[in-house]
């Protein structure tokens, strides 16, 4: 017997709670949409919750050193 | 050197988005486990880890500028560590120290969803690098 889907008025976007885990309505690349874990909290909200701003390139070099990249992201 | 060692100190974690990282993955999952284990590594006294800047461009289209990451597992080459943290450096408005604040965790080529580098930008951009 075919199971009838539930219909929900859902957009890309949204966020839903399914089984206490959070997801939001995201496109899945191939044209269509993805439920992908909620990823909520900014970082300007980070910035605002701790008292801390970006790190300037001098700040970052003087403190970590030079930081190497590999290219990958 | 494709790395610098930074003391463990630096990193801060905020619980609401451990939980969004690590906790989506199910109890006993080798993601979540490697996460844990590599958090206790950070965060034991007198720990040094290896650090790399993330891309001001991705090839992925993530912009991640002012962004670092430690590949976990940790200690191990780049080629045997699946996962990756990436934190988000900031400095103390009043003093200028610069802290690493995590605010991504994943699978740095994931098959299936988002990479730990997607769900960094989304982070620091509001949105992934294709819904701009």
């Amino acid at each position: 017997m075919a199971v009838a889907p539930k219909k929900l008025d859902i957009h890309a976007g949204d966020v839903v709670e399914i089984e206490s885990q959070r997801y939001e309505l995201v496109p899945d690349k191939r044209g269509g949409l993805a439920l992908e874990p909620a990823a909520t909290t900014t970082v300007s909200e980070l910035d605002r919750r701790h008292g801390t701003r970006p790190s300037t390139e001098e700040e970052i070099k003087a403190q970590l050193g030079c930081l190497p990249r590999d290219g990958e992201g | 050197m494709d790395h610098v060692l930074v003391d463990g100190g630096r990193f801060a974690f905020d619980e609401d988005i451990w939980m969004e990282e690590v906790h989506r993955y199910r109890e006993n999952n080798a993601a979540r486990s490697s996460a844990i284990r590599a958090r206790a590594e950070i965060e034991r006294p007198g720990s040094q880890v290896p650090l790399r800047g993330c891309n001001e461009h991705g090839p992925d289209g993530t912009r991640l500028a002012g962004c670092a990451k430690v590949y976990v597992p940790i200690g191990t080459s780049a080629s045997q560590s699946p996962y990756g943290f990436v934190f988000a450096l900031r400095a103390d408005r009043r003093t200028g120290t610069v802290e690493l604040r995590l605010i991504a965790f994943g699978e740095r080529h994931p098959s299936a969803g988002r990479s730990t580098y997607e769900r960094a930008h989304k982070r620091l951009h509001g949105r992934y690098p294709d819904q701009e």
